[in-house]
């Protein structure tokens, strides 16, 4: 601190007589929402609760919200089963029909006769993959039937019987055809050629 | 008197508590003090809201550390106050460490008739139109009471560069009341 001199004294009189401004409540909401978030109190502030969403008005935004939600998941499960429907209708192409079968099911049946062919040689050999490997790698590995590790006692038939039998999971699922053909829609005997917009012979170019 | 010192300490156990009320209670007891110094650190009144809605969170955040045995809870309150204030202030401007000794100047005369003619707030728009590292060590020197050293370690800045700043704001309020007197 230092003695001050007589203007510094006339000018400290003077800004402790300077009005207030009238902002008590408006800097005390403040400070109290700055508090709320640092220092939550179990008395809590001012601030209006939020209203519970079972009563009054706010049971009819619970239940419409509800109503939101719940056509919401009707959709979601019935999404599939509609595209399921139209993949199966004969105007799609082949590849949306490849979707619908998976190729694994039309190699089946010629990998499922060589896999499922007892196995009379040697026990499994451990071949140091995956017991897990998924079914379109144990189809890769039969028909590739690399040698593996370099083992020159390891004939390729073995190789395959013991990538075949190791690699493919337990079991299968069977391949089942449908019992009730679908019921095809629109009209039949209808392909895209009859489309097909060709030029009358007066219109060529 | 009795009765008010009484009502603080059950206000200060109440915010030691973290209980609104008490929180609520301390701050308008101390609103029109707090108030007073914020506005002398500030360009006008929101900035002045500002600085009394940072400085009182931090006084209810650190109201554990306030020890009435090491000094009084009003000095408590004014430092924080302050700190808030300079550090307003210190957003608003740098401190310039660039100044040489050799350009502080005789201190400018200042017209006491004049300033005593003058209205509070007429006083405080010729300390807000000072430049803000100016404004700020104008304030802690010649309001406050600080000395130079002490305005140095608080704006860490050397007692030169605090002389110099004074020197200006004198400098700058003479050319400005000779301005109004003509």
């Amino acid at each position: 601190m230092h003695p001050k001199e007589r203007y510094e004294e006339i000018i400290t009189g003077k800004l402790t007589a300077l009005p207030l401004p009238d902002m008590a409540d408006a800097i005390w909401l403040r400070i109290e929402r700055q508090l709320d978030i640092d220092l939550p109190s179990d008395e809590g502030g001012n601030m209006p609760e939020p209203p519970s969403p079972w009563s009054g008005g706010g049971l009819a935004v619970g239940a419409g919200l509800l109503a939101v939600v719940g056509a919401l998941i009707a959709f979601l499960y019935l999404q599939p089963v509609s595209n399921k429907i139209t993949n199966n209708t004969p105007a799609n192409t082949p590849a949306n029909i490849q979707v619908a079968t998976p190729t694994i099911n039309n190699d089946i049946p010629s990998n499922q006769s060589a896999l499922m062919k007892p196995v009379n040689g040697p026990p499994a050999a451990n071949t140091g993959k995956p017991q897990t490997a998924a079914p379109e790698t144990a189809i890769a590995d039969v028909t590739i039937a690399p040698t593996p590790n370099g083992d020159s006692s390891f004939t390729p038939a073995e190789n395959l019987t013991a990538q075949a039998t190791t690699n493919v999971p337990a079991a299968l699922p069977e391949v089942k055809q449908d019992t009730v053909p679908k019921k095809r829609r629109g009209l039949q005997n209808i392909s895209d050629k009859d489309y097909r917009i060709v030029p009358k012979n007066g219109d060529a170019p | 008197m009795q009765t008010i010192a009484t009502d603080i300490q059950e206000l200060l156990d109440g915010c030691r508590a973290n209980r609104r009320s008490a929180q609520e209670g301390l701050y308008r007891q101390f609103y029109g003090f707090a108030m007073t110094i914020a506005l002398r650190y500030s360009r006008d009144e929101l900035d002045a809201a500002d600085i009394m809605s940072h400085a009182f969170v931090k006084i209810f955040k650190s109201i554990h550390t306030f020890d009435p045995e090491k000094g009084s809870l009003h000095a408590w309150i004014k430092r924080i106050v302050v700190n808030e204030g300079l550090d307003h202030i210190k957003t608003r401007s740098r401190f310039s460490e660039e100044v040489e000794l050799e350009s502080v100047a005789q201190p400018a005369y200042i017209n006491n008739a004049a300033l005593e003619q003058m209205g509070a707030e007429e006083i405080m728009n010729l300390i807000k139109r000072l430049p803000p590292a100016t404004h700020a060590v104008f304030v802690l020197y010649a309001v406050e009471g600080y000395n130079h050293r002490e305005i140095a370690e608080r704006l860490h800045i050397s007692e030169g560069t605090s002389k110099w700043h004074l020197s200006e704001a004198r400098k700058t309020l003479q050319q400005q009341l000779q301005h109004l007197n003509n």
